[in-house]
């Protein structure tokens, strides 16, 4: 069966779908419009649907950032992508972390590619204390030369 | 009486089916001072024979297959499953691996399902909670993979 033929009971308004396309293994991306995520699944919370994120991931394209939700349905026990373009320079989003369990996932966006969730305030988890050397999972990120300490 | 001590004494036996301790530590920061579950009565226990309520969290990997139903298997009836995290929920990152089942639920029944990765102990002491309210209506609840 596949991914685009089955009916989801997760309403996503149709005004903010930008695109969808599917990937080889069959999962359709979503791409919302910019901060309209947080609005889609406070719905899908009041309404009981039946949900998960599943994990939550950055990619650097150069000249912009791509989140992706990883959503589960749990009906169907099928699995779709909720994605959401941030631009370069300011790569910043609502948290939706109160509304389901991303908190680690979103601090550690936030520290390794710079992405500012709004009201998530786990910012320094896995990096070391104090740590002046960017984002280093960027992709224009320059490593420290060898023996600079890490301060 | 029997609903009373039912309620007022869950006890609790913690499986790891495969996780990455992520959410065992969740679980354990619930139990832990702060926010004091035992004052409920939730306890965690040791032997199956002796615990009301399962916890599991992760995928299910091939080999913990057998142990979950074991262990599934020794609890006294009434009995309920609880599931936290996402891997345990649908499989999360680990989902269409070749080496885990996808889900505590693709081996034994689960009554609740508290997803997150990982959830905060809040949501796991109110998924607890959520469950203790039902068993005090009288009638053991049907939650049928209720989703918190």
């Amino acid at each position: 069966m596949k991914i685009s033929n089955i009916k989801y009971d997760l309403p996503i308004d149709e005004n903010v779908i930008i695109s969808k396309r599917n990937l080889v293994s069959g999962e359709q991306i979503i791409v919302l419009k910019p901060k309209m995520i947080r609005k889609t699944i406070e719905n899908w919370v009041k309404n009981n649907f039946s949900f998960h994120i599943s994990s939550l991931y950055v990619i650097d394209e150069i000249d912009r950032f791509e989140l992706f939700y990883y959503v589960i349905h749990r009906k169907s026990n099928l699995s779709f992508i909720l994605a959401e373009v941030l631009d370069y320079n300011n790569p910043t989003t609502q948290t939706i972390s109160d509304l389901s369990g991303t908190i680690f996932y979103e601090g550690e966006a936030t520290e390794m590619f710079g992405i500012n969730f709004e009201g998530n305030k786990v910012t320094e988890v896995f990096l070391p204390e104090n740590w002046n050397k960017g984002f280093p999972m960027r992709k224009g990120w320059e490593k420290s030369k060898k023996g600079d300490k890490i301060e | 009486m029997v609903t009373w001590s039912r309620v007022k004494s869950p006890w609790l036996i913690h499986m790891n089916t495969g996780s990455c301790n992520g959410c065992d530590i969740e679980i354990l920061t619930a139990l832990a001072p702060k926010l004091d579950a035992e004052r409920y009565g939730v306890k965690l226990v040791g032997s199956p024979r002796h615990a009301d309520i399962m916890i599991c969290t992760g995928p299910v990997t091939d080999k913990m297959k057998i142990a979950v139903v074991k262990t599934y298997e020794q609890i006294p009836n009434p009995k309920f499953v609880v599931v936290v995290g996402s891997c345990g929920s649908s499989g999360g990152i680990y989902k269409n691996s070749y080496i885990t089942l996808d889900g505590v639920d693709n081996v034994i029944p689960v009554d609740l399902y508290i997803p997150g990765c990982p959830p905060k102990p809040e949501a796991v002491f109110f998924g607890i909670a959520m469950l203790l309210e039902k068993l005090s209506s009288g009638k053991l609840p049907d939650l049928k993979g209720e989703i918190l």
